[in-house]
């Protein structure tokens, strides 16, 4: 049986898709966000090593708590499609006992989407950015290879969310909203919900802890009552409830 | 409403009205009790913890240095040995059980002589059903400690007295609050023995024995009186409270947690109370209002579908996240999450832990 890296699993997740989810949080990403709250998470080679049928042992003895709420499992990280072989095995299991899967990504990955999403309920999708410049500023990479994952996405039948963190003074204008929706609407499959997480700086002592600098050091904390304003003019742009 | 006020407690109907009857009301903190009919011999509890390390140093107090226990067997192993340290716990709860019934009774005795409730005792039946309510502290470090003898290589260290003041522990250990059957059952054991050796021993009035894993704020006190413990907990340092996991060893979540306590037995065994706190700031609870209070729906649905017993819900705002700051103790199982964050709360260290709970509240969350 093939074995995975993961960094930690949160039986308690309230905010990471539909109802109560349990969490687990993969090794390794090929982005370098600079708001990522999960630096800990970025090398492959760290964490525990676990196997499938461990992880989902520990899942299904939540199962009291899916049902009610119509939750599941969130494969999170990190980026769970890095380890594909793993989250393959991972979701297959899960499905087998009957729990809802959730994969929450960039869309950078290592191949093996349309089987990956065969098994994939839900795809909370993370939009990094509105243009290929921006993109590259913030997380490092190029946005081309997130193309290759939206393709096998349109093929499938999961359903999506999609995520963007607002920073101020970076992604935080209603030009860059506005923006963000034009884009959703003419990239964005099965779309169920968008939402916009608020800059927040639970994650700044993680990099004082692992020597590496925080390149938003001094940026403050997303105002709630303006992000809740620009959550509400996203939904109207897409007339999503 | 508990979003809201934070103070509220809550408690599983479903399992205390197949003993109770539909006319019952929770009296003096979580225990349940037919109104007008029954009443309760109210008597603390016993510290689990200490009595472990008691069975350690042949029933002498590990930090006055005097025998308080007859006829209990020193142990000299160089590293402790499951079996041996179980048999001589059994042997300890089982004085410890007599000596608690023989006392309780004496107490209730003397108060019904010289202290007795008449005024409250008019509005109740003149034939009472009587309860005797035992309780147990320290719950999570015995359990935690066994797991570690059982499952690591614990090497008791001595002082020139032959007394165990410290241990060396080689090796990983199950802790109690993740949801790991191997230390859950052993918490679950200890219960059930401790019930047992209580039931062994005639109450005062003909009272039903009952048992409680609840402590309100005396674990802090309990904890001074204990010596360092086989888990890694140092000597004075507070127990948990009640039923919960020690502060720091539930690595997997609240779920995880909540599914430990749920595993300790209400009915027949600690039919007193199971109490577990649980605190969350409102953004861990979920994105919006509505969301929130449908999710404190389903987790309170889900914890007592498996029969757990009580539940106390703090959903901390602003002023009361402030004492969380100052008071961490006061708080455990304190969730503070956002949308794709991975916690390891309880892997930061004491000072990364207030930091962050300052930072959760710098402003905005």
């Amino acid at each position: 049986m093939v074995k995975g890296k993961i960094h930690s699993i949160e039986s308690m997740g309230l905010v990471d898709g539909p109802g109560i989810r349990v969490v687990v949080f993969f090794q390794g990403c090929k982005l370098r966000c600079a708001y990522c709250h999960n630096p800990d998470t970025w090398q492959l080679n760290s964490g525990i090593e676990i196997t499938p049928s461990e992880i989902v042992q520990k899942i299904v003895r939540f199962k009291p708590y899916f049902i009610r709420s119509g939750g599941g499992v969130t494969f999170s990280g990190g980026d769970p499609l890095l380890q594909p072989q793993f989250l393959l095995e991972c979701l297959k299991l899960c499905k087998q006992n009957g729990i809802h899967t959730a994969i929450d990504t960039a869309g950078f990955g290592d191949g093996d989407y349309d089987e990956i999403l065969k098994y994939t309920d839900l795809v909370l999708l993370d939009i990094k950015h509105t243009t290929g410049k921006g993109y590259v500023n913030l997380t490092g990479r190029d946005a081309t290879d997130v193309n290759i994952f939206m393709q096998a996405l349109r093929k499938s039948k999961s359903r999506v969310w999609v995520r963007h963190v607002v920073v101020p003074g970076l992604t935080d204008s209603v030009e860059h909203i506005a923006k963000l929706a034009k884009i959703i609407q003419d990239e964005v499959p099965n779309l169920d919900k968008v939402e916009l997480l608020p800059y927040h700086i639970l994650g700044v002592s993680k990099y004082e802890a692992l020597s590496i600098p925080y390149k938003l050091k001094g940026v403050e904390p997303m105002d709630k009552d303006k992000n809740n304003e620009l959550q509400t003019l996203i939904n109207n742009l897409l007339s999503i409830k | 409403m508990s979003i809201e006020t934070d103070a509220l407690q809550y408690e599983n109907d479903d399992i205390m009205r197949p003993i109770y009857g539909d006319d019952y009301g929770i009296a003096c903190c979580v225990s349940a009790m037919e109104i007008g009919k029954r009443m309760q011999f109210f008597g603390a509890r016993a510290n689990l913890a200490k009595s472990l390390l008691l069975s350690l140093n042949g029933g002498i107090d590990e930090l006055k240095g005097k025998l308080v226990i007859p006829g209990i067997e020193k142990i000299t192993d160089e590293i402790l040995d499951y079996k041996t340290v179980r048999k001589m716990y059994s042997k300890v709860l089982d004085y410890v059980a007599a000596m608690y019934v023989d006392t309780m009774n004496t107490i209730h005795y003397m108060h019904d002589k010289y202290a007795y409730e008449a005024s409250q005792l008019a509005l109740h039946d003149t034939d009472l059903k009587y309860f005797m309510a035992f309780g147990v502290a320290g719950l999570s470090i015995a359990a935690d400690s066994l797991s570690a003898i059982k499952f690591a290589k614990v090497t008791p260290i001595r002082n020139a007295e032959g007394i165990t003041v410290d241990f060396k522990t080689d090796g990983d250990f199950p802790k109690y609050g993740n949801d790991d059957d191997r230390v859950d059952d052993l918490a679950v054991e200890l219960i059930k023995e401790f019930s047992d050796a209580l039931k062994k021993h005639p109450a005062y009035k003909g009272a039903e024995h009952t048992l409680s894993a609840l402590t309100i704020t005396s674990n802090v006190v309990y904890g001074k009186k204990t010596g360092t413990t086989p888990d890694g907990r140092k000597q004075g340092v507070p127990l948990a409270p009640g039923a919960n996991p020690t502060q720091g060893n539930d690595e997997n979540g609240a779920l995880a947690s909540l599914n430990s306590v749920a595993k300790i037995p209400y009915r027949t065994y600690c039919q007193d109370g199971v109490s577990n706190t649980f605190s969350i700031v409102p953004a861990a609870l979920g994105i919006d209002e509505a969301t929130r209070i449908n999710n404190l729906v389903f987790l309170l649905d889900g914890y007592f579908a498996q029969s757990a017993h009580h539940l106390n819900v703090n959903v901390l705002n602003r002023e009361v996240l402030i004492d969380a700051m100052e008071n961490p103790d006061k708080y455990p199982t304190l969730t503070i999450r956002v949308s794709g964050y991975a916690v390891h709360f309880n892997r930061l260290s004491k000072d990364q832990q207030l930091e962050v709970i300052s930072r959760t509240f710098h402003k905005n969350i």
